[in-house]
């Protein structure tokens, strides 16, 4: 078979005394697409920061080509020939599309300085040669995140890298460009490069994978050829648990009254038209859309995060008015943010700090004071009823796991005793355990009565867990659809813009 | 066609602030021309020039510093600093007495800058801090050496500096040296390393970068352009004075800032900035015309600064 | 094992606001080594004394920096509240109240405009703030034509004067129970909780309901209302009024702020390393200049020990990582 161009052996790290690798095997093949597969926090991340030189490892050994080197710095892996494409993306706002994509690589003339000629010119044959185009003069600022997404790849595509790592490169892209940048996988791997490539998404492994490596809670699993496997095999190996039950059954079932209603909902940047819609009680309300479709706007607005020029909200029956996140909160709605890292915690700020931060009046003493006791038994409170994996609530919440921070942010929100509750991706980034105990708790939201509206591009997700669906389409609502109808066909084909044509058709026919 | 379009439209949205900022020096010196005839003529022109370059010099530096999204708050105590030093070691008997004087103080620029860099990078330090702490330092150094203003500098020197070339020589020093930093800014893959770690260090740093030594070079450029406004001031006022960088560091700020550099790095020009210095000081020169007295500066410097940012501010917003 | 225990304890130290104590502790000891009797009661009464202007106009400091932010106007608005301080009371008790009045309402109105510039014009604070302090600079220039009069009520001189009480002088009294408002405040209600969660990530507090906005606003409010309450005692200290009486409060309140632990990026530290901070920074000065230094080498002695101790810290936390 093909020549071995990467093995890393016995791999170790630790952090602040927690072990996040532990004797890790890893090993490539010229010319092949390796998954590397695993729960949050396995480890996989780590890892390959170790090969991209973010990170140094405590133990063990590293083989390039055969030869065995160390990496201390991003320069000395760029300079072996890997290049990683990061879920951060790499990119400086405020430069131009080719200044971003030659960084520290520019092409220079007789006197040292950059050749801004021959820079457009690499640009442009780069962007012919693997079929990315954007307007090199724009500004990365400028540019929505698949494009961004796109700049970054073909950023590291022109360093002529050896071995290229993605780092779930697809999570923001729409399915056409995951089909171009599969094409341009292939197009690579057929030029000699080696991929390796991180997914939580099942149908990509599949798609695109040759050999697969597993690493559970920074434990080397195991390496196979990816057509010898199945769905449920790999789960099994990730998990020990297969895919079955993922989507928990409904605890109660829908009834005919409106919990929520939201009408005429625009904003005045145009990224909202006209949306209406309503949440029964019982009910879980999907919202799904291609990347950038006004989704996360919609529900920042209904939590008044976003600006909105028109439009009214009414919970069960009663006009909500909120002008900013805290009325919104008075008003019992709870928003579980897509951006964990960002928008749902205060990283360097206590478990404790952070579950209590929205609904800090509730415990008071005297009116003035926080009563810590109180705290201290609403925050155990909150971890034993979400069994959050806690060793001590005073500790900063960023050194949890993806999960159970996510579960931080959720307790945070369920403090406030919301009536409505807006997640927004409540699973990006966790693992499959954790995946099912939201779940769970969405339904058991429903059942209490609780609207539940939940914002998703997982659309397995949207369609396991969804009641009715609300597909948005350019800031609009392209259609919102029941039973049959949630299927991921339907879903897609109103998500591009095509469904409501052939609805209307089919009802005339 | 479209193309082109495109093209034109970058171009304008890239140097639209350029053109604001020159169209208003250019307004305000029309304005201030009808008060004074003498304002377009050689002469003058030369002089404001003259009066200008410590304050271009260190607002030069002050720009490198900010296109990193930093800031220093010290380069006004290095200007007394090496101002101290430089009149300190002139020895205004020998012929050549002026050249260790000028190269000590262009060293000790040098140093530090090269200081602050030192704590900001391997320290880790905020600049704000450092340059906080790096001022009382400076200051303290330039007390240390001369606790009251005088001394004497090499009277050919001075000629020279002030003077030289037919009176040129300032103007051609200037021209030379803002050819440099933009050549450094916006031509070298040094400059494009200075805007992104300005604009996202971490992406700087993962694309292999030496985020350090370029953030610590441009700290130990705005040094040494400090040092020169330090030396060119010793020669201008034939003595050294260790207060004399006072208000240094904040007018570069102001200069830079009213240039249309971003604050949080990245956005800059320094042809924007030297504009930024000609505005204040015609500002300044003018108040001084109609006889303001020198306390109404300070109001008029805080309110520019501020309208310039708020002006910067409610474009980004529309 | 016991190393790992010395490590958690060194993180602790780097992490809270005890390690200040010590080190306060330490210069305490190192002044009295080298200048017996510096710890003689009188003196370190007067210490406290001195230390209660800069500690009352870090009490703002901190808040703004506790929110991310800074607050580089103070030496100038500690210098105008001085200088209105001093003209109006002009030596008569009867009008201490007018003075005060006037010299709050002055700082109140500096940081209301602090305020906007930071939140609505999305303004830098550090150079918000140094523009407003030029600004009031030339304010108080005019208004004294260079030349600031009037003195201070002698209720006031007695106040701000020697031992009050027998004990410690009133002022002290003033700082301490500010102090220990300041140190509840921040600890113990959700307008403290609400500073920290500012000062560690903006947009996740928004998210968490909190109004940024107000919060930011405020602490720039307090800021510069603690600066003019620090001025217009210093009246009672000098006497009279002096234009530079302010002028080194900026880095000394700023030193004392993070020396006492807390993180100029903020969300991290709060008034207790503060208090300590302040009486270090006065101790320094105070034994540099009993033993002599002149004010060159105070200045330089002063930029190095703030850059060593920030340094010091830094690399502890970097450690523990």
């Amino acid at each position: 078979m093909s020549k071995e161009i990467l093995k890393m052996e016995n791999i170790s790290k630790a952090f602040s005394g927690v072990q996040a690798l532990n004797h890790v095997n890893f090993s490539c093949e010229k010319g092949e697409v390796h998954v590397l597969a695993g729960e949050n926090g396995a480890g996989k991340s780590t890892i390959l920061k170790i090969l991209a030189g973010l990170y140094r490892a405590d133990a063990g050994e590293i083989f390039w080509q055969g030869k065995r080197v160390t990496i201390k710095n991003p320069q000395q892996s760029q300079k072996l020939g890997i290049a990683m494409v990061f879920q951060e993306l790499t990119l400086v706002a405020q430069m131009t599309v080719e200044e971003n994509v030659y960084l520290n690589a520019e092409p220079r003339d007789k006197f040292g300085l950059v050749d801004r000629k021959a820079l457009r010119r690499n640009v442009l044959a780069a962007m012919d040669q693997y079929g990315i185009h954007v307007d090199p003069a724009m500004l990365v600022g400028e540019l929505s995140v698949a494009q961004q997404q796109m700049t970054e790849i073909l950023k590291i595509l022109v360093r002529e890298p050896e071995l290229i790592i993605l780092d779930e490169p697809t999570s923001a892209l729409a399915k056409q460009e995951v089909e171009r940048l599969y094409a341009i996988i292939r197009n690579l791997t057929a030029m000699g490069k080696t991929i390796i490539f991180i997914s939580h998404r099942m149908e990509e492994i599949f798609a695109i994978g040759d050999r697969v490596t597993v690493l559970k809670d920074g434990n080397y699993v195991g390496t196979r050829l990816i057509r010898e496997m199945d769905e449920d095999a790999l789960i099994r190996m990730m998990i020990g648990r297969s895919l079955e039950g993922t989507f928990p059954q409904k605890q109660a079932p829908v009834c005919g009254e409106t919990v929520f209603e939201a009408k005429h909902l625009a904003s005045p940047d145009g990224k909202l038209k006209d949306i209406s819609f309503t949440v029964k009680k019982g009910e879980i309300l999907g919202v799904a859309g291609l990347q950038g479709h006004g989704q996360s706007e919609l529900l920042n607005a209904l939590s008044a995060l976003y600006p909105l020029s028109s439009g009214e909200v009414f919970l069960k029956g009663r006009k909500l008015k909120a002008r900013n996140a805290g009325q919104a909160i008075k008003n019992g709605v709870a928003l579980v943010p897509a951006d964990r890292k960002n928008q749902g915690l205060l990283l360097e700020l206590s478990i404790r700090h952070n579950t209590a931060i929205s609904s800090l009046g509730k415990r008071m003493n005297g009116g003035v004071f926080i009563d810590s006791r109180k705290e201290k038994a609403f925050v155990k409170d909150t971890i034993d009823k979400l069994s959050i994996k806690v060793g001590n609530m005073e500790h900063p919440v960023h050194s949890l796991s993806g999960g159970n921070q996510q579960k931080v942010v959720l307790g945070k929100e369920l403090a406030i005793d919301p009536q409505v509750i807006l997640f927004d991706e409540p699973t990006r980034g966790i693992d499959v355990e954790a995946k099912r105990e939201f779940y769970v708790i969405m339904q058991r939201l429903a059942a209490e009565g609780v609207a539940v509206i939940m914002n998703s591009s997982d659309l397995m997700e949207v369609i396991g867990m969804s009641d009715r669906v609300l597909v948005m389409y350019e800031g609009g609502v392209s259609g919102i659809l029941e039973k049959e109808d949630i299927n991921e066909e339907t879903i897609m084909r109103y998500a591009m813009g095509v469904g409501q044509k052939q609805a209307q058709a089919g009802d005339g026919q | 066609m479209m193309k082109r379009q495109g093209l034109d439209k970058h171009f304008w949205r890239k140097n639209s602030q350029l053109v604001i900022i020159y169209a208003f020096l250019i307004l305000l010196m029309v304005f201030v021309s009808f008060f004074s005839d003498s304002f377009f003529t050689e002469r003058n022109l030369l002089n404001q020039v003259l009066s200008a370059f410590p304050l271009l010099m260190v607002a030069l530096g002050q720009t490198l510093v900010i296109l990193t999204g930093g800031i220093d708050l010290s380069l006004g105590p290095i200007v007394s600093f090496t101002n101290v030093l430089c009149v300190t070691l002139m020895n205004t008997e020998s012929g050549l007495g002026w050249v260790p004087a000028v190269l000590a103080a262009l060293a000790a620029g040098l140093v530090c800058g090269a200081f602050n860099g030192l704590m900001i990078t391997k320290g880790r330090l905020a600049p704000i801090i450092v340059t906080l702490a790096t001022t009382a330092i400076y200051e303290g150094g330039a007390l240390f050496i001369m606790d009251k203003p005088g001394g004497s500098v090499h009277s050919a020197f001075r000629r020279f500096m002030t003077r030289g070339l037919e009176g040129y020589f300032p103007l051609l020093l200037f021209l030379l040296l803002l050819f440099a930093v933009r050549v450094i800014t916006n031509r070298s893959a040094y400059g494009k390393a200075l805007r992104a770690l300005g604009g996202n260090e971490n992406a700087a740093y993962s694309t292999g970068i030496k985020v350090e030594r370029v953030k610590f070079a441009a700290y130990a450029m705005a040094g040494v352009l400090a040092a020169v406004a330090g030396i060119f001031l010793s020669a201008r006022m034939n003595s050294g004075d260790a207060t004399v960088g006072k208000n240094f560091s904040m007018n570069a700020i102001t200069a830079t800032v009213v240039g249309g550099t971003a604050m949080t790095g990245a956005v800059g020009d320094p042809l924007g900035t030297i504009a930024g210095v000609f505005i204040i000081t015609i500002i300044n020169n003018m108040l001084n015309l109609f006889g303001v007295s020198s306390f109404y500066q300070y109001i008029c410097q805080g309110v520019i600064l501020i309208a310039a940012l708020s002006l910067s501010a409610l474009r980004k917003r529309k | 094992m016991k190393s790992k225990s010395l490590h958690a304890f060194k993180v602790k130290l780097a992490t809270s606001q005890l390690m200040v104590y010590i080190i306060l502790a330490a210069v305490l000891l190192i002044a009295q080594i080298a200048s017996p009797g510096y710890l003689q009661f009188n003196h370190v009464a007067g210490i406290l004394r001195l230390s209660s202007f800069l500690g009352i106009a870090a009490i703002g400091q901190t808040f703004a920096i506790l929110t991310g932010g800074i607050d580089l106007s103070i030496a100038n608005v500690i210098t105008f509240a001085n200088v209105i301080g001093a003209q109006v009371m002009s030596g008569n008790d009867a009008s201490i109240p007018m003075a005060l009045l006037l010299v709050v309402c002055m700082g109140l109105v500096v940081g209301i405009v602090n305020g906007f510039g930071v939140k609505f014009l999305k303004i830098p604070p550090f150079i918000m703030t140094l523009g407003v302090g030029t600004i009031i600079q030339g304010i108080f220039l005019i208004y004294t034509k260079g030349a600031p009069k009037g003195n201070a009520a002698p209720a006031l001189r007695q106040m701000c004067g020697q031992s009050l009480f027998g004990v410690v002088s009133g002022i002290v009294i003033v700082w301490l129970v500010l102090a220990a408002a300041a140190i509840v405040l921040l600890r113990k209600t959700p307008y403290g909780r609400k500073i920290y969660a500012v000062g560690i990530s903006e947009q996740a507090a928004s998210f968490s309901g909190i109004n940024t906005g107000a919060i930011t606003f405020s602490v720039y409010i307090l800021s510069a209302a603690f600066a003019a309450l620090a001025g217009f005692f210093l009246v009672g200290y000098t006497g009279t009024s002096f234009l530079d009486v302010g002028t080194s409060y900026n880095t000394s309140s700023i030193a004392a702020v993070v020396i006492g632990g807390t993180a100029i990026t903020g969300g991290k530290g709060g008034y207790v390393g503060t208090l300590a901070g302040a009486v270090i920074m006065t101790v320094l000065n105070d034994f540099l200049t009993i033993v002599n230094i002149p004010e060159a080498g105070r200045q330089i002695a002063q930029g190095v020990i703030i850059l060593a101790l920030v340094l010091a810290y830094s690399r502890t936390k970097k450690n523990s990582q």
